[in-house]
């Protein structure tokens, strides 16, 4: 038990006293603090979008007033004057798309001709031009089922009625998850973690690096609880404290989400443990740990969907504590969970560990048979 | 110029030599894996990841409670969009709620029982669509094609509205669409996810290449008890030893610009406009990593604090989230960084212009980095704050293990 204490004490003065440590912690806090804060809008707001009303009847200003009083975009009162200049500020990127409505859009609608309004969106940015394209395209909506409505009431439609002609079934939606489809929450929380998994990975290679022959499995068990204690510490300052930047708390009790967090920071220790051991405790091991943390936040599926992610990809994803955390995550961030509801990620987390301490036993005993066969004394 | 030139050599010399000596594990250096496992291993795996650029088929739930003509035409709709994939009808509400709990299904589409009813007595029908997990992504695929589903019915029904109500077909066809919108996509037709995402994350790999080259070289050195910026120039040593990594990061930025890219067909208009761009970052952070490389004290450290850098310096950059919506803050902290003017012209470069005149701005950016890095790095690795030990006969260096 001494030597458990003694090595707990021993790490947590290093970690705490060392300088390389103390920037690694502080570039944590960084990290995710910066990464989170970036999201901390949720939704596009306000993109710019020039308007080009050739038009000008009192319908066509209509549409530009709707257009600009949507929330996620702006009509600019100084469009660049011409087309060409247009084109060359969604090029700069400074525009997000431009919006033409012809010469004769009125009288083609009272007519019953067809009636169309250009929208150029700029598509290189995926998030920004599609939101516009929607935007626009739920004004111009509302503006054609007011057309309808106006024929239909001609025709003697009654007005009660008109609507409910016009457009006979609407579409409601709910994502219970993530109500308002903030990508603050649908990312922030993937990239807070990311960075715990990736800081637990680091601690425990303070531990495994440079390898110490000899050394106590209660000293190793004592260093490695220090360094849970850290990471859990970290998993707990993101959880209620970086993610607060968003307005981002999980609605779970703590009593749900710190065995989850706990479990993270636990199969990231075994995990490193089991790559070090895999890779004779040598520096490539590292390297390896390295690799696969940085590549965990990708392949977890919680930005790109797991069925999109390729088969052997996904086989390599599996045995990452972080793909399983980031299941559990979900569930615990969007509702009221139990641990019960947990279950299946903890249960996958459980497989890992028993992997882990697999390669641990196995590379154990490969050293007792190799150190017997050279007549050496076995390693603790 | 001689004694910075002849410092530059002997870090050069010393580098290759550390590159490629070595017989046993214990020997070498291992950083001749980390120059080749950087530009050839992420790019890989990020390629292979987004390939497909595209999460189609979403698994999408159906609970029609209707089970009328109309919303068997509408179930019909909604399997024939390539954005959705029917992959369950359940019983009940319960049931599909379940279901997506249990991660079955993105998505469930409830069909309401008086669908047909309301719709022949002229009264609005509403269809209720649910989504799990909160992922924006997959919603913004799934979503859009319930709803152009709906509309395609929405518009036939009222079509036959304006027909009872005695308009010939045709002009009921018209006057039930009365307005069209003429989409133009523009520099990225296909709208697709990889083509978006995965050039700039492979420009970020060239950073973490430049930058943790030569730090781990510089922690490998410090370990061995070699020098790190050496006499009688130590920045023509560290220099040198950047030269010596040169061909390596030239090879992997050729290889992510040059080769990768274009054969994905995501280059852009002008491959060798991308390939600047590339190049530009990679000169803009050779300051940068000889600085870092000088204050590193062994291999690990070079890892566990420079990439903590990656992922924030990527999602603050303006490149996926745009620069306008970001804190006023974020921008600031990262206006500092080469990569935040790089992936900036990248976003221009890899699908709007080839002419690299129209990211002169980010590029003078890059300019003005760099020697503003430059500056900074004399400064950290000659520190001329510091006051020669006692005794010391050379002049200080940063060989020292801090």
């Amino acid at each position: 038990m001494s030597a458990f204490l003694k090595g707990l004490a021993e790490q947590l003065r290093r970690l705490t006293l060392r300088r390389s440590h103390q920037l690694m912690l502080l570039l944590f806090l960084g990290a995710s603090t910066l990464s989170v804060a970036t999201y901390r809008q949720g939704a596009m707001r306000e993109l710019p979008v020039a308007l080009y009303d050739a038009d000008g009847t009192a319908l066509s200003r209509a549409l530009a007033r709707a257009i600009d009083a949507t929330p996620e975009l702006r009509v600019l009162t100084d469009p660049p004057p011409t087309l060409h200049e247009a084109e060359l500020a969604l090029t700069r990127g400074e525009l997000c798309a431009v919006v033409l409505i012809p010469d004769g859009f009125t009288a083609a609608l009272k007519r019953g001709r067809r009636a169309e309004v250009v929208v150029a969106a700029d598509l290189s940015n995926v998030l920004t031009g599609k939101t516009a394209q929607r935007s626009i395209a739920r004004v111009l909506a509302t503006a054609a089922a007011g057309a309808e409505v106006s024929v239909l009431e001609r025709l003697g439609t009654p007005p009660a009625s008109a609507l409910a002609r016009a457009v006979p079934i609407t579409v409601t939606e709910a994502l219970p998850g993530n109500p308002a489809a903030s990508y603050a929450s649908y990312v922030a929380p993937a990239f807070a973690y990311f960075f715990v998994h990736v800081l637990t990975l680091f601690l425990a290679w303070s531990v495994l690096w440079p390898p110490v022959p000899g050394r106590a499995i209660a000293d190793a068990a004592g260093r490695f609880a220090a360094c849970a204690l850290l990471g859990l510490a970290a998993a707990l300052v993101v959880t209620y404290g970086v993610l607060s930047l968003d307005h981002l708390a999980p609605a779970s009790s703590p009593s749900v989400v710190v065995p989850a967090l706990l479990a993270l920071v636990l199969g990231d220790l075994l995990f490193a443990s089991a790559l070090a051991a895999l890779f004779r405790g040598g520096l490539f091991g590292f390297q390896v740990t390295v690799l696969l943390g940085m590549l965990s936040l990708m392949l977890s599926g919680l930005t790109w969907p797991w069925d999109a992610i390729p088969g052997p990809l996904r086989a390599l994803a599996a045995a990452i504590p972080f793909t399983p955390f980031g299941r559990a995550m979900r569930v615990f961030f969007a509702g009221r969970a139990e641990l019960g509801d947990l279950a299946g990620p903890l249960a996958w987390m459980g497989a890992q560990a028993i992997g882990c301490g697999g390669v641990l036993a196995l590379r154990g005993a490969v050293r007792k048979v190799v150190a017997i066969a050279r007549h050496e004394e076995v390693p603790s | 110029m001689s004694l910075w030139l002849a410092s530059f050599r002997q870090g050069l010399r010393e580098e290759w030599a550390l590159l490629l000596g070595g017989r046993s594990r214990r020997e070498r250096s291992g950083i001749l894996t980390v120059l080749l496992a950087i530009p050839l291993l992420y790019p890989a795996v990020v390629t292979y990841l987004y390939h497909g650029e595209e999460a189609r088929e979403r698994p999408a739930l159906l609970l029609d409670l209707d089970q009328s003509a109309l919303s068997r035409r509408l179930a019909l709709d909604l399997e024939a969009t390539p954005e959705l994939r029917i992959v369950g009808r359940p019983a009940g509400l319960e049931e599909g709620q379940a279901a997506l709990r249990r991660g079955e299904a993105e998505l469930m589409v409830v069909v309401p029982a008086d669908l047909s009813r309301k719709v022949k007595q002229g009264e609005r029908a509403q269809l209720a669509v649910w989504g799990a997990g909160g992922n924006v992504y997959t919603w913004s695929i799934a979503l859009p094609a319930v709803s152009a589903a709906v509309a395609t019915v929405d518009a036939e029904l009222a079509a036959r509205s304006l027909l009872a109500a005695g308009l010939p077909p045709e002009v009921a066809r018209r006057r039930a669409s009365p307005i069209a919108t003429g989409d133009r996509r523009l520099f990225h037709p296909s709208g697709s996810y990889g083509r978006y995402l995965a050039v700039g994350v492979l420009l970020i790999v060239i950073q973490q290449l430049v930058v943790v080259s030569l730090a781990f070289s510089a922690g490998v050195r410090r370990e061995r008890g070699l020098p790190v910026g050496a006499p009688p120039s130590p920045v023509g040593h560290l220099s040198g030893m950047a030269a010596a990594h040169a061909p390596f990061w030239l090879g992997g930025l050729l290889f992510v610009s040059a080769v990768l890219l274009p054969w994905m067909g995501w280059a852009g208009p002008s491959v060798a406009a991308t390939a600047a761009i590339f190049a530009a970052l990679a000169a803009a952070l050779v300051p940068v990593a000889i600085a870092v490389a000088s204050l590193v004290p062994d291999r690990m450290t070079a890892f566990q604090v420079l990439m903590f850098f990656s992922v924030p310096l990527f999602v603050a950059s303006g490149f996926t989230w745009p620069a306008g919506q970001l804190p006023g803050a974020v921008r600031v902290a990262t206006a500092v960084f080469p990569a935040t003017p790089a992936l900036q012209a990248l976003r221009i470069l890899s699908m709007k212009s080839g002419d690299l005149r129209t990211v002169a701005p980010e590029l003078l950016w890059l300019v003005g980095q760099f020697l503003g890095y430059a500056a900074l790095a004399w400064l950290v690795v000659l520190r001329p704050w510091r006051r020669p030990r006692r005794g010391a006969a050379e002049p200080v260096t940063s060989g020292s293990n801090p």
